[in-house]
């Protein structure tokens, strides 16, 4: 469990987060959304550990986040980076098998459990078939699912995801969000995400965070909370909200830019 | 990356340290005084050390190669440690400054005649001039507010040059001679002594121990910063160890036989062309083939009896520098 409390941080080039609270249960399945810039991978990145000069109190498992050592955060809460930019030839599996980093002391090497992890992983992301590839000649799809094979093998129970669909076609987009859902269904993990695309986080979160130049507009789950309004405010943006007999949304569909 | 399975990469490593043992004892064999295997096999076995064979192997030709062994292996390491921290396949000891830094460091001992007192302060002063240029190449990079690999590089080019530049000038109002400077910015083995072999495997052993064991760490850095983070490495402190092992390495090796560039760009990079950038992989075979491609080049060096023989420098920029234009005109896609 999550829960973050008059969370505040600014950058040096005046970007602030202000007064971000949050609370994600377990075993649930949350997207931030939000314009470019509103601070959605800073909020990921917090939590992951990366940023730690941050105003305000984290809390995962009620344990204090300033109190993790790094190690013990890392087996607690995996993070997905949008992209992998790596000039140096690695195989998938090797890259994979790096999540088993916390566990080992320097002198271990893997044993038995940990391939077992190794290979659970790459079968739940379907990247057996490519383990000695180069990562860096396959594609941007399947590098996503090798990052989140490599969060698999950190054995946390949450998992923070930032923009895991963005450069993916639909297909791509639709397979990942896949695997993601059955992380959650499956093996009861946590995920939150920071997402750009409106419909597929409707389709897929049980929960969504607006979030637009560092504060939170609005958060629920998404037939409750995404309408004319809130997007309105968020994105500036006019929307046509449409929704099933049973008022559950079935497709946002963007109109025009505020003001046009 | 042409070996993808470990096997394969296992057969890899083993050849490489055949090729080490063969090249030592060919160099062996090697020189004015022609000797044959089979003497060399039995004096050394055997540890005679008599007559003019066993002086010629014993006391010039031995503590040579060694020397040249141990120099080859720390800097092809310090080019795997360097390339990975700094994520870029083309720093080297040299380029980042460290090089320079242990030069000028072995320098001051050698204009103040610290030297004198004990020969260790050559490897204490390196060691800390190849820190001081290490960090302050970092730093400057760090003040930029811009850590990416480019102003790294250029920060450590610019030290590295100025330094040399200052050991020359050092050189000069100290009224050494030109053969000494030239000995000092090109590298030679030709002074190797069995006490400097010594010196440098005291260092080279727990430096290269505590190398393989922490190169998981090194695959952390390769992949980035943030990375890392989130696996649970502490990326600064981790970075001052493999700093400070490195400046002991350079400093080490450099001390005794001047400035010798490019093996620790090229060893690296032609082992992760066949088997991928696993660093433990990468590791263990930059150690044995930076040991044999050095007592080669070093083979060459005294071979070529015109005059006088040439500083081994040479000959591995003579090999160095087409590689280095070579992977800067096919490896553009290293830059990211």
């Amino acid at each position: 469990m999550i829960k973050i409390r008059n969370l505040n941080f600014s950058y040096n080039n005046g970007f602030s987060l202000n007064n971000i609270n949050m609370d994600v249960e377990d075993g649930k399945i949350v997207s931030i959304l939000g314009p470019n810039g509103s601070g959605k991978t800073t909020i990921l990145k917090i939590i992951s550990g990366i940023i730690t000069d941050y105003n305000g109190d984290v809390f995962i498992n009620n344990k204090n986040l300033k109190k993790f050592s790094r190690k013990e955060l890392s087996k607690t809460v995996s993070y997905v980076p949008q992209d992998l930019n790596i000039g140096f030839d690695f195989t998938v599996k090797e890259i994979i098998s790096m999540g088993r980093y916390p566990y080992l002391s320097p002198i271990s090497n893997f044993d038995k459990k940990d391939y077992e992890i190794i290979e659970k992983a790459m079968e739940i992301t379907g990247t057996k078939n490519i383990e000695n590839r180069s990562i860096k000649e396959i594609s941007g799809g399947e590098k996503q699912r090798v990052l989140i094979g490599r969060a698999l093998t950190q054995e946390s129970k949450i998992i923070l995801l930032d923009e895991p669909t963005s450069n993916l076609d639909i297909k791509y987009q639709l397979e990942i969000l896949k695997i993601l859902s059955n992380l959650v269904k499956n093996e009861n993990k946590t995920v939150i995400m920071s997402m750009h695309d409106i419909n597929l986080s409707i389709r897929f979160c049980d929960e969504i965070y607006l979030i637009s130049k560092g504060k939170i507009i609005e958060k629920g789950p998404p037939d409750d909370i995404i309408n004319d309004k809130t997007l309105s405010d968020v994105y500036n943006i006019k929307a046509k909200v449409l929704r099933n007999e049973n008022g559950k949304i079935a497709y946002i569909f963007p109109e025009e830019v505020n003001g046009h | 990356m042409l070996i993808k399975n470990e096997k394969n990469r296992k057969y890899f490593t083993i050849s490489i340290i055949l090729i080490s043992i063969l090249s030592i004892i060919f160099s062996m064999a090697i020189g004015p005084v022609n000797i044959s295997i089979s003497e060399i096999l039995e004096y050394l076995f055997l540890l005679k050390n008599k007559g003019t064979i066993g002086i010629i192997l014993w006391d010039i030709r031995i503590p040579r190669i060694f020397l040249a062994f141990l120099v080859g292996s720390s800097l092809a390491s310090v080019g795997v440690v360097m390339q990975s921290i700094f994520r870029n396949p083309l720093a080297d000891p040299y380029i980042t400054g460290t090089a320079s830094g242990a030069a000028f460091g072995a320098t001051l001992a050698v204009i103040t005649n610290l030297y004198l007192i004990s020969f260790l302060y050559l490897p204490f002063f390196a060691f800390l001039g190849a820190m001081f240029a290490t960090t302050l190449s970092f730093f400057i990079s760090y003040l930029s507010g811009n850590r990416r690999n480019e102003n790294l590089l250029l920060a450590g080019l610019g030290i590295s040059i100025f330094l040399s530049s200052l050991v020359s000038y050092m050189m000069y109002m100290d009224g050494k001679d030109l053969d000494y400077l030239f000995y000092w910015l090109m590298g030679s083995f030709s002074g190797a002594q069995m006490y400097m072999v010594y010196t440098v495997f005291l260092i080279f052993i727990p430096s290269i121990i505590t190398l393989i064991i922490f190169s998981r760490d090194l695959d952390l850095f390769m992949i980035g910063e943030e990375h890392a983070k989130t696996l649970g490495m502490d990326v600064n402190k981790k970075r001052i160890m493999f700093y400070f092992i490195s400046s002991l390495l350079t400093g080490a090796s450099i001390s005794f036989v001047g400035i010798i560039g490019f093996v620790g760009l090229i060893i690296p990079h032609i082992i992760r062309i066949i088997g991928g950038s696993s660093n433990r992989f990468v590791l263990f075979n930059s150690i044995f083939l930076g040991g044999s491609f050095m007592v080669i080049s070093d083979t060459i060096a005294r071979s070529f009896n015109i005059i006088e023989e040439l500083p081994v420098g040479i000959i591995t920029s003579l090999i160095g520098i087409p590689f280095f234009l070579y992977l800067i005109a096919i490896e553009r896609r290293y830059w990211t």
